[in-house]
């Protein structure tokens, strides 16, 4: 294998991981909207009272 | 995870890998520069996804102190960030690609300059943004800004173009545009196209945070009055 | 009142506070002597070198003193609540921009007149024939950074740290705007062709126009509801 291919599946890796965190962080917002949702829903009860 | 954050990280996943290939495996070795011309596919979606990013602050902010909306707010804000990473990545590239080719790390050239001080500019908006008691005042402040920063550009340009042409101009030999192959015009095409998905998505991400964000401290007052 | 009065009495309330304790225009002078003064230690004694750069003296002397000024005036008024007790007057706002504008230009320029003097003493220079045409490129270079500086030192008196802030902001937004004006005194004083001199005014004169108006049309975003 070439320097170049070798180069590329460094950067592969390197972007891979990039993506994986970007993932995770994909992850933990949607379950602090679905949190936010359950908050404001709960608010919204506990003023009917 | 949600579908809306999914499908829009998977796909700039994607570009991504497909600009490594075509940078690093289908362009051809540049024949004066070498491979670290291969820089160029890096370094000018960088500078493109930064005028972009800019250029969505300076509409936010205009739409912002149009409407008075917060989530605006929120999108020139992140733009911003995303906008002043990337242009830092082009001026940390930038004179990696120079030092070897024109033996220099820096010439004060008018794209050279103009990129140096966009970047002092929007560094400055984001202290500002960092720096205000209230809230919604900073965010008019911040907004005014942006605009004023984002028409700068051009000024800036102009200015600098207009003292370079007037000096004794450095020697640059074939920079981009003139006689690029096909195969690198291709390659060019196919990772401004990677970088301008990858930006969007970026936005996305931090967009939606700064939108929980804002909801969060809305719950807080909430509670406590 | 007419619009023009109401411009009047608010220069004139800034001239009397300023009259008053001289806390401005003493320090801005000090400190652009100051200025002069240190540069004269970067050359040799008595070298050519010294009398090409001393227009970029004068220009970094003046903007750092204005930078200086700018920041004490709109400090002052925040620690006392004067722009409140403006805003409350039935004065229309954008009226407050021109007069505020006015007012800074006339620090800066008191400024300029007593250290202009001193600079032709110190550096040698020879101001032979071109002295109205120097008078008008230093005052269009402190409209135009005065335009600049006024909206930006309303911004900055509202953030923590506002002596900081306020050159953060102003100098890479103003860099066209003290290329051209450097650059038209330079070639004044070096005995230019005037077309030549003339090229670079009028771009001066443009920047002025641009910064002019869009400060104008912003200015009232920065202010208190």
């Amino acid at each position: 294998m070439s320097n170049l291919t070798y180069l590329f599946i460094a950067y592969a890796f390197i972007w891979t991981a990039i993506f994986l965190y970007l993932l995770n962080i994909g992850k933990k917002l949607s379950f602090m909207q679905r949190e936010i949702k359950l908050l404001k829903e709960n608010s919204h009860k506990s003023e009917d009272f | 995870m949600d579908k809306k954050y999914l499908i829009p990280i998977l796909l700039s996943y994607v570009a991504i890998l497909t600009a490594l290939y075509f940078a690093f495996l289908y362009a051809p070795t540049e024949r004066t520069m070498g491979d670290v011309q291969r820089i160029f596919y890096f370094h000018v979606p960088s500078a493109w996804v930064s005028f972009l990013a800019f250029f969505v602050v300076c509409i936010a902010s205009i739409a912002f102190l149009r409407t008075g909306k917060e989530s605006w707010d929120i999108l020139a804000a992140s733009s911003a960030e995303i906008g002043v990473l990337f242009i830092t990545i082009v001026l940390l590239t930038g004179p990696m690609w120079a030092k070897p080719v024109w033996n220099t790390f820096w010439t004060w050239d008018a794209r050279l300059t103009t990129s140096f001080i966009l970047w002092l500019i929007y560094i400055a908006y984001l202290m500002l943004r960092s720096y205000v008691h209230d809230k919604e005042r900073g965010a008019r402040f911040a907004a005014v800004f942006g605009i004023i920063g984002f028409l700068d550009v051009p000024i800036v340009y102009m200015s600098i173009r207009w003292w370079r042409t007037l000096h004794p101009a450095p020697v640059m030999g074939g920079k981009q545009g003139s006689g690029l192959a096909p195969e690198m015009l291709m390659t060019l095409m196919i990772c401004l196209g990677a970088f301008t998905v990858l930006f969007a998505t970026l936005l996305f991400l931090r967009y939606k945070t700064g939108m929980v964000a804002t909801e969060f401290e809305r719950l807080k007052n909430k509670i406590h009055s | 009142m007419t619009g023009l009065k109401q411009i009047l009495t608010i220069i004139q309330k800034d001239l009397i506070l300023e009259m008053r304790s001289k806390e401005i225009i003493v320090s801005m002078l000090v400190f652009s002597l100051i200025v002069v003064a240190v540069f004269n230690f970067i050359f040799d004694p008595g070298s050519e070198q010294i009398r090409t750069t001393a227009p970029g003296i004068l220009w970094i002397a003046i903007i750092f003193a204005s930078n200086l000024g700018l920041s004490r005036s709109f400090a002052r008024e925040h620690e006392n609540a004067h722009m409140q007790g403006i805003l409350l007057c039935p004065v229309d706002r954008s009226l407050l921009y021109i007069a505020k504008v006015i007012g800074n230009i006339i620090f800066i320029t008191i400024v300029e007149i007593i250290s202009l003097p001193v600079m032709v003493v110190l550096f040698d220079l020879d101001l032979h024939g071109v002295l109205p045409l120097l008078l008008l490129v230093l005052f269009l270079g402190t409209l135009g950074f005065a335009g600049v500086g006024t909206l930006f030192s309303t911004i900055s008196a509202n953030t923590k740290s506002r002596e900081v802030m306020l050159p953060i902001l102003l100098f890479p937004v103003t860099i066209p705007i003290i290329l051209a004006a450097s650059k038209s005194t330079s070639y004044l004083l070096a005995g230019r062709d005037i077309t030549q001199i003339w090229s670079w005014m009028r771009i001066l004169i443009i920047f002025d126009v641009i910064f002019l108006v869009v400060c104008f049309l912003l200015y009232e975003y920065v202010l208190e509801e």
